[in-house]
């Protein structure tokens, strides 16, 4: 039965890891603004379609 | 005559090529502006933006020698950039031509025409670009003028110099969310065999689950620190506000939850304690809304530019406002604003006081005579000579006026602070009073009895109630155009009980007057003359004369000459147009059939072609169609009140079709309409004001609730607490009973959060309150106050017959 307390540590340890890369994503500003990116990839780089 | 020439349209910026079309590749230009960017985008072979669209409305005005000048000045340059770390810098310009897809694409490669740019990204919603450069290379002022010669000029304003850095609460409020949610999701993990076990648990496990559970909640205090901090602020200011006793029961519950685990006598109310503090900042970030295009917070400032041109001998330069010396000579051109009070150096000038005194009809100026800063130059360039500093000018002291300062505090929801106090003194009594009763009999009773009701008392029912029912609302209400500027106006809104309305531009339709034409029949060739002559005036009648004949052609000008107060003559295809005023147009002697007594309520504008008297055009001003309605509907439960800063010319209509306990004042200045409503406050009024121009300003600033209304919502508007589109003015009867409604909503729930406090009460008094049950009810409390408050609001809105 002990090892229920390993796997809990570890997926508590898992889950705080996912807990710091959203207080990263936050802080880096990836959701400041969630419009413009939507159009950005709507144009395409013409010159690097051409030079293939 | 035959002139079969093809019209020709600028492959830039798609506008209508007049006489100076420029060609060149084969392809036709408005100007030398639109000429230049096509030859920079095509140096850079960056020629696809013609592929993706017509850059239609960016043409852009050649820059001008030394325009940004002022840029170079170190105390601008320290306002404007974000930050300036070892040669690096960033700047956020706000460029309001960003129309398209095509804009990011041309804005973000910028990079490419000047290297100094390291990067650059637009925000569209916000129209703005941040630019990262390094200083040694480039500089604000070549960026912007580079912005500029793109056709994106920056729009750099006074409001600009005093803007910091913004502050960025809704990162760190997200976070906190996001940490408290997280702890929340754990302990409830953690927690659960416990409850579910029933003491059958192992012990080495329970005590395992019930340390780590302390542990998670520990981030949870990090989480509740803004409730910390205004807790003491509260206290620091001798104010009881909800804060104190949440922030009390979040230190009971952790305290307490501590002391059970570190004793190894109970596992402690951690899953409470973060469950708490999920609601409550989950409300929080719902109450949040924030509408990017939207600017509530303007004043003057943003309507004077940073810089003006200054006569320097035979020379011109530009010179940021801060800088204008008494003495100077500055040149002002057409529609641009007097930036300080000035003596006019040219022979006449017509100037444009709406955004000082509210009156709509240009005013035209002599030379020697005195011109206040805040008209807006009407005609050809104008020169004047300054003579006091922009901080002494009149607009800087109207609006430094004393009135206007320190008037808003910050403003916190007066119900649940009301609620909070009497909630308060109730909790500490309750606690205090179930202490004494236990402590003779069982000390350790007594001190169980205490923190419980701490802990079960904690408000968070109450605290999570306004964030939902306010959130809910401003949701509602933006979906019918109208924006709030944050949750509480809506509780303003339902406090207000004197309505005021501006007459012009919010009754009436400012842009499009009622125009008709009389008199002789004008073939098409002649409306088309007639457009094409009106189209070079910038005079209010021109404008709508224009409009009004929007769908016939234009044609090239051959001769333009705009006489001062009397009207316009031009010659087109060797015809003779003239329109302006009666008696200029018509010589005493002409004798014409049109009766002038018939139009006397209305503005009449004459015409002649070729020296052959036509007709007139018959200008008024038009009501919106609901206007008399939503009055006489608001005048049954409101005082409501018109201030109109124009001529009683309309009194007439207004009072036959007006409840008569509505009213109504006529030729109001800005200053007037601020203190009328001043005055009602004094009576303890709550003032609601509904106007439009920068001439309400003042007043929209002065009310307890400022409703700007504005034809398109991306426009400027005064600062305010509401914006309103005017296509939505006729819900403001039910957009006022909303709000009453969602207070009365707020009540219910806290009747609600008592009823729950009341149960929790007769557990905690008698030392009842296991974990099990505060983990039940404390997030059922939470859960059925945001259901019901949110369901409520909804329903209300919905029966409200919102079209």
């Amino acid at each position: 039965m002990d090892v229920i307390l390993v796997l809990i540590t570890v997926s508590f340890i898992l889950a705080a890891g996912f807990l710091a890369s959203f207080i990263w994503a936050i802080r880096s500003g990836q959701f400041e603004d969630d419009y413009t990116p939507s159009l950005r990839i709507l144009l395409e780089d013409k010159e690097k379609a051409e030079s293939r | 005559m035959i002139n079969e020439k093809k019209d020709k349209y600028c492959v830039h910026c798609g506008d209508l090529c007049l006489s100076e079309a420029i060609e060149k590749e084969g392809r036709d230009f408005c100007c030398s502006g639109c000429l230049f960017v096509y030859e920079l985008l095509n140096d850079l072979t960056l020629q696809k933006n013609y592929d993706i669209s017509k850059l239609k409305s960016i043409s852009p005005k050649p820059v001008k020698e030394g325009e940004y000048d002022f840029l170079d000045d170190e105390e601008i340059k320290e306002k404007l950039l974000l930050f300036s770390i070892n040669g690096k810098a960033k700047v956020i310009f706000s460029l309001p031509n960003i129309y398209c897809s095509a804009c990011i694409w041309l804005l973000e490669n910028i990079t490419r025409m000047d290297t100094g740019i390291k990067e650059a990204k637009v925000n569209f919603l916000k129209k703005e670009i941040s630019i990262l450069f390094i200083e040694e290379q480039t500089s604000l002022k070549k960026i912007a003028a580079l912005l500029a010669s793109i056709g994106y000029r920056p729009k750099l304003n006074m409001a600009n110099l005093e803007r910091k850095s913004p502050v960025d609460d809704n990162r760190s409020l997200i976070i906190k969310l996001g940490i408290a949610g997280f702890c929340f999701a754990n302990i409830m993990l953690f927690a659960l065999p416990e409850y579910l076990a029933l003491g059958n648990l192992e012990e080495n496990i329970r005590t395992y689950l019930r340390f780590l559970s302390l542990i998670a909640s520990v981030p949870v205090l990090y989480a509740a620190s803004d409730y910390f901090r205004s807790a003491i602020i509260s206290i620091k200011m001798k104010i009881i506000s909800i804060d104190i006793p949440l922030s009390l029961g979040i230190i009971a519950l952790f305290l307490r939850s501590s002391y059970e685990v570190l004793t190894f006598t109970g596992p402690g109310y951690s899953d409470s304690l973060a469950g708490l503090l999920f609601f409550l900042l989950l409300g929080k970030v719902f109450q949040k809304k924030t509408f990017y295009t939207l600017s509530f917070d303007r004043d003057y400032k943003s309507y004077f530019p940073m810089s003006v041109i200054r006569k320097k001998g035979e020379k011109e330069e530009y010179v940021a406002i801060k800088d204008i010396k008494i003495g100077n000579t500055l040149i002002i051109r057409n529609n641009e604003i007097i930036p300080t009070d000035s003596i006019l150096m040219t022979e006449t000038a017509i100037l444009d006081y709406s955004f000082v005194t509210g009156e709509s009809i240009p005013v035209p100026v002599k030379f020697g005579e005195k011109i206040y800063s805040g008209a807006k130059h009407i005609g050809s360039t104008v020169e004047v000579q300054v003579v006091k500093n922009f901080q002494q000018s009149y607009m800087t002291e109207l609006w430094d006026n004393q009135l206007l300062k320190d008037k808003k505090e910050v403003y916190t929801s007066d119900i649940s602070n009301k609620m909070a106090k009497y909630f308060t003194i109730l909790v500490l009594l309750v606690a205090f009073g179930g202490f004494l009763f236990w402590v003779n009999k069982d000390i350790k009773l007594a001190m169980n009895a205490f923190v419980a009701v701490l802990i079960v008392a904690c408000p968070c029912a109450l605290a999570i109630s306004t964030p939902f029912s306010y959130g809910t609302a401003l949701r509602i209400f933006s979906k019918f155009n109208l924006f709030l500027k944050n949750d509480k106006i809506v509780e303003k809104i339902a406090d207000v009980d004197t309505i005021i309305f501006d007459k012009t531009g919010t009754l009436t339709e400012s842009e499009k007057s009622e125009i008709s034409y009389t008199g002789k029949p004008l073939s098409e060739q002649e409306f088309s003359w007639l457009k094409s002559a009106a189209r070079n005036s910038t005079h209010p009648y021109s404008r709508s004369i224009y409009d009004y004949l929007k769908n016939y052609e234009l044609n090239v000008i051959e001769n333009y000459n705009e006489i001062f107060g009397q009207g316009i003559d031009a010659v087109i295809s060797s015809n003779r147009i003239r329109i302006g005023k009666k008696s200029w147009i018509y010589h005493d002697d002409d004798k014409n059939d049109l009766n002038q007594d018939s139009f006397s309520d209305e503005a009449a504008v004459y015409v002649s072609i070729n020296e052959e008297s036509k007709g007139c055009f018959l200008i008024k001003s038009r009501y919106r169609e609901s206007s008399f309605d939503i009055i006489n509907e608001l005048s049954n439960t409101y005082k409501v009140v018109i201030l109109s800063g124009d001529l009683p010319a309309d009194k007439e209509i207004l009072t036959k079709n007006i409840n008569k306990n509505v009213e109504m004042y006529f030729e109001q200045k800005p200053a007037d309409k601020l203190n009328f409503i001043k005055n009602l406050q004094n009576l303890k009024k709550k003032v609601m004001m509904v106007g439009d121009g920068l001439n309400d300003s003042g007043a929209l600033n002065q009310s307890d609730t400022g409703v700007a209304v504005t034809d398109n919502t991306s426009n400027f508007t005064p600062g305010s607490d509401a914006i309103l589109n005017v296509s939505s003015i006729n819900q403001l009867p039910a957009f006022l009973k909303l709000s009453k409604k969602t207070v009365q909503t707020v009540y219910m729930s806290y009747t609600l959060s008592i009823l729950y406090n009341l149960v929790g009460f007769t557990f905690a008094l008698t030392g009842n309150l296991s974990p099990v049950i505060a983990a039940i009810l404390m997030p059922l409390s939470s859960i059925s106050v945001v259901v019901f408050t949110i369901l409520k609001t909804t329903i209300n809105g919905q029966t409200l017959k919102l079209k």
